[in-house]
């Protein structure tokens, strides 16, 4: 049997989708990016509100240990949000959590940074985007997962994470 | 059989050469060139801020109003820088030019020459003539090197890695411990 004259027109089909999207990056990608640099912000507000308030109050004021509190808690809710957008690179699938736990994240947030606010270490409070569907192409996604997923699980897994309230001077 | 042969042929071929592209250490060392860069320039800006900071540290006293303003466009400019970074290691960790990096730059662009603006507004101009000069030329990178991911994810991760703890701004100058 003489394969020939159908082996390269088949052989294209096939990878054309591979090559064609190999580069695209599509709107939910720069939403993920959007969404990382506010976590990045968010992180190093914190940290400029700890340092605050660290220099303002003795360890056992009340306004300390209320600054101490609303940290904790941001932390907590920051880790919960930034667990749904590890899940959502990793899935590439909507999570439910994710807009919820943001709204969360950004009250606490809120919060947290009220403790200082006027004291020079006010942040910009930047609005994490909602999530848009997972608009990466079929056989992208399976293909080239690893490759273009690795690096943003990678940060915000490890370099979103806040550092302790202790950790931080 | 023969078009299999040679078709089976040019595949491994095409596989070995491939390979050997992967492991050119020459390519390596000039893409990883080609971010020092981007970083170089990262450090010039982290210079230039640190210097204006420490100028209007020293120009007001601590607790005054003007104090206080400076400090809070440092801590704001700061995070928005760190936005950036956190997102040129996640184009460095991808191997991908990262489209978000253009924003984020964008972003962290508009902050800092805002800061510069604000900081040569309250220091005297005719001492800081150069600083002011280079400042206005400040633009962060959008880009990596487009052939990024060629550069095995270790030395990519290295590389960023050691990059970020150069160009990190420091706190405030007196939050500084």
């Amino acid at each position: 049997m003489n394969y020939r004259p159908i082996f390269l027109p088949v052989l294209l089909c096939v990878s054309a989708p591979v090559w064609a999207g190999a580069d695209k990056a599509g709107p939910d990608q720069v939403d993920y990016q959007t969404t990382i640099a506010a976590m990045g912000e968010y992180r190093s507000h914190a940290e400029a509100v700890v340092l605050e308030a660290k220099k303002k109050w003795r360890n056992t004021s009340p306004e300390y240990n209320e600054c101490r509190d609303r940290f904790a808690r941001a932390e907590q809710t920051v880790e919960v949000f930034l667990a749904a957008v590890s899940t959502s690179i990793e899935q590439g699938s909507r999570n439910r959590s994710w807009t919820p736990s943001a709204d969360a994240a950004t009250r606490a947030a809120e919060r947290l940074f009220a403790c200082v606010q006027a004291e020079g270490a006010g942040a910009r409070m930047v609005p994490i985007p909602p999530f848009v569907d997972f608009a990466i192409a079929f056989i992208e996604h399976f293909l080239f997962k690893s490759k273009k997923q690795r690096g943003m699980t990678e940060v915000v897994e490890v370099d979103l994470r806040w550092k302790s309230w202790d950790r931080i001077r | 059989m023969q078009y299999f042969r040679a078709t089976a042929t040019a595949l491994i071929v095409g596989v070995f050469v491939g390979c050997t592209g992967c492991d050119n250490t020459a390519a390596t060392n000039a893409l990883l060139s080609g971010v020092a860069a981007a970083i170089q320039n990262l450090k010039d800006t982290k210079d230039l801020v640190g210097a204006f900071a420490a100028d209007l540290q020293q120009t007001y006293e601590p607790g005054s109003e003007d104090y206080l303003s400076s400090k809070q466009k440092y801590t704001s400019t700061k995070a928005v820088f760190d936005g950036y970074l956190t997102t040129l290691k996640v184009a460095a960790l991808s191997g991908d030019p990262a489209p978000g990096l253009e924003g984020a730059a964008a972003d962290a662009n508009s902050a800092i020459a805002d800061f510069i603006k604000d900081a040569t507004s309250r220091i005297d101009p005719t001492v800081n003539t150069r600083r002011i000069a280079f400042g206005r030329a400040v633009h962060l990178p959008t880009r990596l090197p487009a052939d990024l991911a060629r550069v095995p994810l270790n030395a990519r991760r290295d590389a960023i890695s050691a990059a970020i703890q150069t160009v990190s701004w420091p706190p405030w100058p007196d939050d500084q411990r």
